[in-house]
């Protein structure tokens, strides 16, 4: 279901979706054409539905749905923008030393071929989890999109955990996003964003353990809270779970490998 | 008739603070422009005066005025008025310095008077505030207007020819919570009003306590047709111009029932009415009063296609889709030009799946009334539209389009009694009609 609004006075467009990849989207889009936001609103909203159609595993019709149901079985030929997102979560699960993995369970059980854009599991059991990368890799869609159409000032809040800031608030030089310590509901900081993606992860008093650590098998039990800024909002989602798992040791160390601009990490 | 529950004196930056209009506020103001009466030399002046106010029918709606009236800076109450001697005592020991009459026409002699309050009965409304305006005096008038729709257009046409100051006491149109929900009906939030149903329900007899039974007609004026239009005039004025102001439109058409239902006690007035005003457009306003069940107490349920309003309770809600938390603040922020954090970036957040829909609340401190009291309630635009009025008097500039407004919310109410009384649909007689909105 949706929602969209046009504020005239300041030229202010709000579309806003409900129960999509499990939560909350909401889009500003500031100056030009009023029917020209109100036909990228179109475009990013169906974008959005195709993505969830194609990611979410909870839906039994999407193609991450089949392929959990048969790559146990045999080799599952998937789509070729599925393929594309296997083979960058398979990149960035060595990156981050392992702890970013969609499959929770360690990626040397999943077999990707080339030739004919296969998948399969070497275990039955096993299952992929786009949870920490479809939302990231959604932003990225959705500034193409704007980017495409000359939309110059836009801010995305999907689900508060992923924030795209394309170009600066009406009134100022960056988009300024406060974050909130989820126990305590305090701001803990308040970010600047301005052409960039913000991703935090964390644990919350509803939430206080979901994030499992691919390496032990194990929940993630730290009041800890995660946050990172930088250009590639795929990278900022998958980074933050990666933090969230990996101590305080390695953190720097993954980050290394990344072009990031911020990132926080709060023992809360 | 102590109003103590926490009267507040908004001083209007603080006022327009509230509302978030700080730095565009100039452009949404334009869209309230009795909100808009003082330039900077006008403030100064403002400062270094005191408006001298003569108060005319101290009774409880005048005694809660005069108790507002001490938190007004600029507000020095050198009169009193009443011909009922208890009310005048009660009123000058509030202001113990402040000359008493008891006729009315000696206190507009009273050269100390700049301007006077008039919060008497239904019937006298029409003649004081003629004859206030007549004597050069600023003249606030409660609300309604008049018994007659001819008084009412003789008030404003007094009013028009004087230049002074008048004020009608529809509240709402400086209840900051009707404000923002206004501008935030007119910039589209809702989608389109297809429909207002307006409510005001209580459950008591109306009648005040009579010393003795000769008092009972002045006491209890309310209930009788010599002085009183009973709930069209008494409540339904009120949201009658919320619907309006929603709309920014004037119906052009009412229909309507009434009855004396429940309280059989020899009163004359309907303790039940039921109204339905049509607009230009085809949406209906469906009015409702009746005072022998309370449980929904009062409302102005604005619906549109994409929402809905409750000014009174302060919240609205959307039909199918709720903006996360935080979105509605930046949109209101970028609305009035304000760059500021807004919280909302946190760790996943799921949205709650329950049925009910909670709404939002307009603004961040809602102030609502239960409609109990026929007396006033703090917190509901009265305070602020009382100090408008005194920094007009002060000034001398009347305000623009506020008295259209309550011009017309109470010929509308007259009309509505009309259609009652009569049993048919009354079209609104051009000879009513004054230029405003869609009657200009």
């Amino acid at each position: 279901m949706s929602y969209s609004n046009y504020y005239a006075a300041s030229g202010l467009f709000h579309g806003s979706m409900s129960s999509v990849m499990g939560t909350q989207f909401d889009i500003l889009m500031v100056g030009g054409d009023p029917r020209l936001l109100g036909t990228v609103w179109e475009k990013i909203e169906s974008e959005v539905r195709r993505l969830d159609k194609m990611l979410n595993r909870f839906d039994p019709e999407s193609e991450v749905s089949f392929v959990n149901r048969e790559a146990g079985h045999y080799p599952v030929t998937v789509g070729e923008e599925l393929w594309e997102i296997l083979q960058d979560c398979k990149r960035y699960n060595e990156l981050t030393e392992g702890y970013f993995d969609i499959t929770l369970q360690g990626f040397n059980q999943v077999l990707l071929t080339e030739e004919d854009k296969s998948i399969f599991f070497f275990s039955e059991s096993l299952h992929i989890d786009l949870g920490g990368y479809g939302k990231g890799y959604a932003l990225a869609k959705i500034r193409e999109l704007l980017e495409e159409n000359g939309i110059a000032k836009a801010l995305i809040n999907f689900g508060n955990s992923s924030v795209l800031a394309v170009g600066t608030h009406p009134c100022g030089e960056y988009w300024p996003v406060g974050l909130d310590n989820p126990f305590t509901k305090e701001r803990i900081a308040d970010l600047k964003l301005c052409d960039s993606s913000l991703s935090t992860s964390g644990n919350m008093p509803s939430h206080p353990r979901h994030i499992v650590n691919p390496h032990t098998g194990t929940f993630v039990d730290e009041k800890k809270m995660v946050s990172v800024v930088a250009k590639d909002p795929v990278v900022a989602e998958i980074l933050t779970t990666a933090f969230m798992i990996a101590d305080d040791e390695r953190i720097p160390v993954i980050a290394s490998h990344f072009d990031i601009y911020e990132k926080h990490v709060y023992k809360l | 008739m102590k109003n103590d529950e926490n009267s507040v004196n908004l001083s209007r930056r603080g006022f327009f603070k509230e509302l978030g209009m700080i730095g565009g506020g100039g452009a949404l103001l334009s869209a309230f422009p009795w909100l808009q009466s003082c330039s900077a030399d006008d403030k100064v002046q403002i400062a270094k005066e005191k408006v001298r106010i003569g108060f005319i029918g101290t009774g409880s709606r005048g005694q809660y005025h005069l108790n507002n009236l001490k938190t007004i800076p600029y507000a020095d109450v050198v009169a009193l008025c009443d011909n009922y001697p208890p009310h005048l005592k009660e009123a000058s020991a509030l202001y113990p310095k402040a000359k008493t009459y008891d006729d009315y026409r000696k206190l507009l002699e009273d050269k100390d008077v700049q301007a006077v309050m008039i919060a008497t009965p239904l019937y006298e409304h029409a003649h004081i505030t003629i004859d206030a305006l007549h004597a050069g005096k600023h003249t606030f008038c409660e609300k309604s207007m008049a018994m007659t729709c001819s008084d009412c257009l003789d008030m404003y046409n007094v009013f028009k020819e004087s230049g002074k100051v008048m004020f009608i006491g529809q509240q709402r149109l400086y209840d900051p919570k009707y404000i923002k929900a206004m501008e935030m009906i007119h910039a589209g939030l809702l989608g389109e009003i297809n429909s207002i149903r307006a409510y005001w329900f209580r459950n008591n007899d109306w009648r005040r306590p009579v010393p003795s039974p000769d008092l009972e007609r002045k006491i209890n004026w309310r209930l009788y047709k010599e002085y009183s239009c009973g709930l069209v005039t008494e409540l339904a004025t009120h949201q009658l111009q919320v619907g309006n102001w929603a709309l920014r439109m004037l119906p052009e058409k009412v229909a309507g029932m009434g009855d004396i239902v429940y309280w059989k006690d020899g009163r004359e007035v309907y303790d039940s009415i039921n109204l339905i005003y049509h607009y230009p457009n085809g949406v209906k306003m469906t009015y409702e009063s009746m005072i022998a069940n309370k449980f929904y107490g009062l409302e102005e349920e604005i619906l549109g296609s994409k929402g809905t309003m409750e000014p009174e309770k302060g919240k609205y809600y959307f039909e199918d889709v709720e903006p996360a938390p935080g979105i509605m603040q930046l949109i209101n922020q970028i609305e009035h030009q304000i760059f500021d954090n807004v919280s909302f970036a946190g760790p996943s957040w799921v949205p709650e799946t329950a049925s009910v829909n909670k709404g939002h609340l307009i603004m961040d401190k809602v102030t609502s009334i239960s409609g109990q009291s026929s007396v006033g309630a703090s917190g509901d635009g009265s305070v602020e539209l009382v100090t408008a009025f005194c920094e007009a008097a002060i000034t001398g500039k009347p305000v623009p389009d506020l008295v259209e407004e309550a011009y017309y919310s109470s010929v509308l109410g007259l009309l509505g009694l009309q259609a009652i009384d009569e049993g048919r649909v009354i079209t609104f007689p051009d000879e009513y009609k004054i230029p405003y909105l869609n009657f200009a």
